[in-house]
């Protein structure tokens, strides 16, 4: 590092990134599944502390379906917060789960749009290991979310672990960026890609296209082939 | 309390002859002109009561005297019938009064006069120890010569030791009770002050309490508001108060007022870099490809690219493009506009126009104009230039796939020509010491969405594309793109839930590098474009990490 100049960079707000992670606690998930997500959610967070950029500029809210829709985390920078523990429940109640969820980023929205700040466009992570018990009919479930793909309003990226129905996760996925299966339980690996995946798509998103280009998920993605 | 009662009481002294003294000699009075010496005891006085007939000789004188004499520390009061009553004031008074001794004073009062009786009033112990009631002194010389009946003397109600005695417990009750009143009024004082201070302290402890309450009321609230969302993911009701029009438009410019007060030099600062002015600008730039685009995979090349020149020695010109991320031809787009299209199209277009010649600065309007010209010349020239290559390449690209964002800044020391389309910024030194914004960059509906010359704009290019003319006197202009911002300008402030964009260079980062570059000689000088390639790569903890490709472009006038 050169120091011939000795320019000191000007303190700025960081635009604000938000992350809701959708995570499952049914009772299939208990025991080693919910252990590794929980190992998983913790290693995102220490990712996201030690990035300078992503510690001021991500914002995560955590919300659990099981019999009902828990709120474990409020959209707020990780330095607020520590990684809750995460509790078997119940059911799969991802409707309402997926609902919650997009409500709580149209709230966030709208606190950005009241104070005028810029803002990245927000994720929703849907992480399952089964089937919605509480989704009657799956295409209406899925038109919204596309819907709202299409609007540009958020991403929605869905991750089957284990016993999921891949299929059931396509209908709730827009095409381009299809439901992924979980190579085992290597959520951590999977959180290490999101942290650096969410930083790569806030800095390269403009008006014109589409195609943003990601790191590998190889490493935590079953079936990814390089096309 | 006692003694000291005693002592406000006034005094009154009346002599009394005591008559304790019986050992008088009745022989040695003339029987026929005296009486019997008559005891009659009182509560108070003894009451002696001698001498009923005149006494006309030095014999019987001297009798009343040596009596007198005896007793002369009890006597209270003489009583001379046949005078006006006379009382002596015992001890000093008297002596005060005609300046003669007690014993003379007597003997002068009593020799030669013609009197019926004398009464002689003794005080008794208790009466010694009272003094009240004060009678006149007679003097001498008004006593008159009077006769009255003995009972009348008798009678006298000022001969009756009883009244005295009326009168003396009269007044000890009256000051007793004085004294007990007032007392009493002082303790009750007392204990109302006390109370005062208890019920003070009281009201203190409870104002105390209240707020103590009110604050954990506020806790309570905040809990269960918290408990509320949690469970059900309602939202609590905010008592976010919607702010005004008015509110925010002050909000923003103290924050604003702020940002520029402290991004001015002041005096010290400013001196150093407009002292011995050579008119010689000197330009440093370099575009130096962001993390991101080393980590991609593949890997993006660095698609910023810059140019700088002197044209006709009246005017510098300074370009940065930036081009489109998802653009894959971009970095040639950026290329080819900063250092071919722009260049000649500037020269083109302004040649031999007046002002361009003298070194004037045109009107905005007219400005305006030349300026969207330059682009959309630009624009065509890129797109032939894209036809161009693919004819000969056989590729099929559009002109989206060149995609850039293109900044332009044609200055001299009197004023900066500006046009620019996107994002980016640019920033300017005047001579009073004022960091300056050129212009607003473009942004879309999100962050990092922006406008490029290859878009579809060029049915309302003036929607787009701004041009600006800044008449001021200039020392420093500044171009950067979008990767840079964040370092150098301030430019995202969140106050009181108010996001604003000041737009000012910050001075903590320019003036060093100002000072550093006005400082060098001219050898020195060579070897800055190796120390800024360094500085734009990894100058500092920000700029290394930083994710975009950067580039700043730093002009100064030496």
């Amino acid at each position: 590092m050169s120091n011939f100049f000795d320019a000191e960079s000007a303190v700025n707000y960081e635009q604000k990134s938000l992350c809701v992670l959708l995570l499952d606690v049914s009772y299939s998930m208990e025991g080693k599944r919910l252990e590794s997500l929980q190992e998983g959610i913790e290693a995102f967070h220490r990712e996201i502390m030690e990035d300078q950029t992503s510690r001021n500029r991500l914002e995560v809210a955590i919300l659990t379906y099981g019999n009902n829709v828990s709120v474990l985390q409020q959209p707020a920078l990780v330095d607020d917060f520590e990684m809750p523990k995460l509790e078997v429940n119940g059911s799969t109640s991802m409707g309402k789960g997926i609902s919650e969820a997009i409500e709580m980023v149209e709230a966030r929205k709208s606190w950005y749009k009241m104070t005028g700040q810029p803002y990245y466009r927000p994720w929703i992570i849907n992480i399952t290991d089964g089937e919605p018990t509480d989704i009657p009919d799956i295409a209406e479930v899925g038109n919204e979310i596309r819907e709202n793909i299409e609007k540009k309003n958020f991403f929605f990226f869905n991750v089957g672990v284990e016993d999921a129905i891949i299929k059931t996760l396509e209908e709730l996925s827009s095409k381009q960026m299809p439901p992924a299966k979980l190579k085992g339980l290597k959520f951590a690996e999977f959180f290490q890609w999101l942290s650096a995946s969410i930083q790569i798509v806030a800095a390269s998103v403009d008006k014109e296209t589409e195609s943003v280009d990601l790191p590998s998920p190889s490493n935590w993605m079953e079936g990814f082939k390089i096309n | 309390m006692f003694p000291k009662f005693l002592s406000l009481v006034s005094l009154t002294i009346s002599l009394n002859i005591s008559a304790f003294n019986q050992e008088i000699n009745e022989n040695q009075m003339d029987s026929t002109s005296v009486n019997n010496i008559t005891n009659v005891n009182t509560v108070d006085d003894t009451i002696k009561f001698s001498f009923r007939a005149g006494i006309n000789n030095e014999t019987e004188f001297d009798s009343i005297y040596n009596l007198i004499l005896s007793n002369s520390n009890s006597i209270k009061q003489i009583h001379i019938n046949g005078l006006n009553k006379l009382s002596y004031i015992y001890q000093d008074s008297l002596n005060k009064e005609v300046n003669i001794s007690y014993k003379d004073s007597i003997i002068k009062n009593l020799r030669y006069k013609v009197y019926d009786s004398i009464k002689v009033i003794l005080k008794n112990s208790v009466g010694k120890l009272l003094f009240f009631k004060s009678e006149k002194t007679v003097k001498v010389d008004s006593i008159e010569q009077k006769k009255i009946s003995v009972e009348e003397f008798d009678n006298d109600e000022n001969n009756n030791a009883e009244g005295n005695t009326i009168s003396f417990f009269k007044v000890l009750i009256i000051s007793f009770g004085i004294i007990i009143t007032l007392g009493i009024v002082f303790l009750i004082i007392r204990k109302f002050r006390k109370h005062q201070r208890i019920i003070n302290s009281l009201k203190l402890s409870v104002s105390s309490l209240k707020h103590i309450n009110k604050t954990f009321d506020e806790k309570i609230k905040k809990l269960n508001d918290e408990n509320l969302y949690l469970k059900t993911g309602k939202k609590p009701e905010e008592k976010l108060h919607v702010k005004s029009e008015q509110e925010i438009i002050k909000i923003k410019e103290r924050v604003r007022k702020t940002s520029i007060d402290k991004n001015s030099l002041n005096r010290s600062e400013l001196k150093g870099l407009i002292i011995e002015l050579d008119n010689r600008w000197l330009t440093i730039a370099h575009s130096a490809i962001g993390k991101n685009h080393i980590q991609a995979n593949p890997q993006i090349p660095c698609q910023d690219n810059n140019h700088f020149e002197s044209i006709n020695d009246k005017w510098q010109i300074g370009i940065v493009c930036d081009g489109a991320g998802s653009s894959s031809m971009s970095h040639y787009g950026s290329e080819l506009i900063s250092k071919k299209c722009i260049p000649n199209n500037i020269k083109n277009e302004l040649n031999n126009l007046e002002w361009f010649d003298k070194g004037n600065l045109p009107t905005k309007q007219e400005w305006n104009k030349l300026g969207i010209s330059i682009l959309k010349k630009t624009h065509d020239d890129l797109s032939s230039w894209v036809e161009q290559k693919n004819s000969q390449t056989g590729a099929n690209h559009s002109i989206q796939d060149y995609a850039s964002t293109v900044i332009v800044a044609l200055y001299n020391s009197i004023g900066i020509l500006i046009i620019n389309i996107g994002d980016g910024r640019g920033g300017y030194l005047n001579k009073t010491g004022e960091f300056k914004g050129l212009f607003t960059p473009y942004s879309g509906e999100e962050s990092n969405g922006t406008i490029f010359i290859t878009s579809p704009i060029w049915s309302e290019p003036h929607k787009f594309i701004q041009t600006d003319v800044i008449n001021d006197d200039i020392i420093s202009v500044f171009l950067l793109s979008d990767g840079m911002e964040k370092i150098t300008f301030e430019c995202s402030n969140l106050t009181d839930d108010v996001f604003i964009d000041v737009n000012i260079p910050y001075k903590k980062f320019f003036l060093p590098i100002l000072s550093k570059i006005k400082s060098l000689s001219k050898k020195e000088e060579i070897k800055l474009i190796d120390e800024w390639k360094a500085f734009i790569e990894s100058g500092n903890d920000a700029i290394e990490n930083e994710g975009d490709d950067k580039t700043l472009l730093i002009s100064i006038l030496k």
